[in-house]
């Protein structure tokens, strides 16, 4: 088997990895409306620890990866003024919404 | 929305029945990152496809024509692709998930929300509206999201990650100060 799958196999691994996600969010807590609010609040560091712990596991294992040939960085283009505004709105939008 | 008992959400770092530790969230979040990039070539990530379905939704408001001419669903049409379906695979898996954990049940106003807000629930859709609006609205300006550009571009290093990360914390709890002040959650 090579990797990376492509085309319509990779399209329907997209239900078993989706739900893999899904059963990791809920499990967590973060799809909760209290532990999101309460984040913001520094009350409860559920979603930092869930996040800090993803970009240090994933980073160090995806950059591995990459050196071996295994994986090719998929970064989004630096347009810092959008990213900041759209941040900015997605955080205040966070705490409104949970 | 009627309360039995006390609530299980309330106050800080609580154990919640069924919850995972988050360091074990964490690290399998990171393993899956590893799995995606290596075996479909596609980062963790969420709001692309919710922008993408939007369009469905605009199509009785707009008309055709009008989201036919749009830019931006020009660009990301509705289709059932890789990522529509990771989309749908991540409302099933949370959705067996909360099944399985027996904890499910509809609720409208949170008890966070309803110890500042109060117990109204057209206040609390009317809210949550609106900020369900603001989030997606950033995401696309951003180019992400919590899961697109939080895990997937910060774990990769990407510069916009994570000023998208910071930025977001920052007014975040910027937000937080200001609609909830220093009110303590535990002082029930």
């Amino acid at each position: 088997m090579t990797l990376p799958i492509t085309g319509e196999t990779a399209r329907w691994l997209a239900i078993p990895f989706g739900m893999l996600f899904g059963v990791l969010l809920h499990r967590g807590g973060v799809a909760d409306y209290n532990v999101i609010v309460n984040q913001f609040r520094l009350r409860d560091f559920t979603v930092l620890k869930i996040m800090l712990t993803a970009i240090i596991v994933g980073g160090v294992g995806v950059w591995a990866l990459h050196g071996m040939g295994h994986a090719e960085y998929q970064i989004k283009p630096a347009n810092l003024l959008g990213v900041a505004l759209g941040a900015a709105l997605f955080g205040a939008g966070m705490v409104v919404y949970g | 929305m009627k309360q039995n008992g006390p609530h299980p959400d309330s106050g800080a770092d609580n154990k919640v029945a069924g919850r995972w530790n988050p360091y074990v969230v964490g690290t399998a979040l990171g393993v899956l990152s590893w799995v995606v990039f290596a075996v479909v070539n596609t980062p963790l990530g969420i709001s692309t496809p919710i922008s993408s379905a939007a369009s469905l939704c605009a199509t009785p408001v707009m008309g055709s024509g009008a989201v036919a001419g749009n830019a931006y669903w020009t660009k990301f049409p509705f289709k059932w692709d890789y990522h529509m379906l990771f989309l749908v695979g991540t409302f099933l898996g949370s959705l067996l998930s909360v099944l399985a954990s027996r904890s499910f049940r509809l609720e409208t106003v949170p008890i966070t929300w309803v110890e500042r807000f109060g117990k109204s629930r057209g206040k609390r859709l009317i809210a949550a509206f609106l900020g369900g609006s603001i989030i997606i609205f950033g995401a696309r300006m951003a180019g992400g999201c919590t899961s697109g550009h939080g895990i997937s571009g910060s774990l990769q290093l990407a510069l916009s990650s994570w000023v998208f990360l910071l930025t977001l914390f920052a007014f975040g709890v910027a937000t937080a100060f200001l609609l909830f002040g220093n009110r303590s959650a535990r002082s029930r």
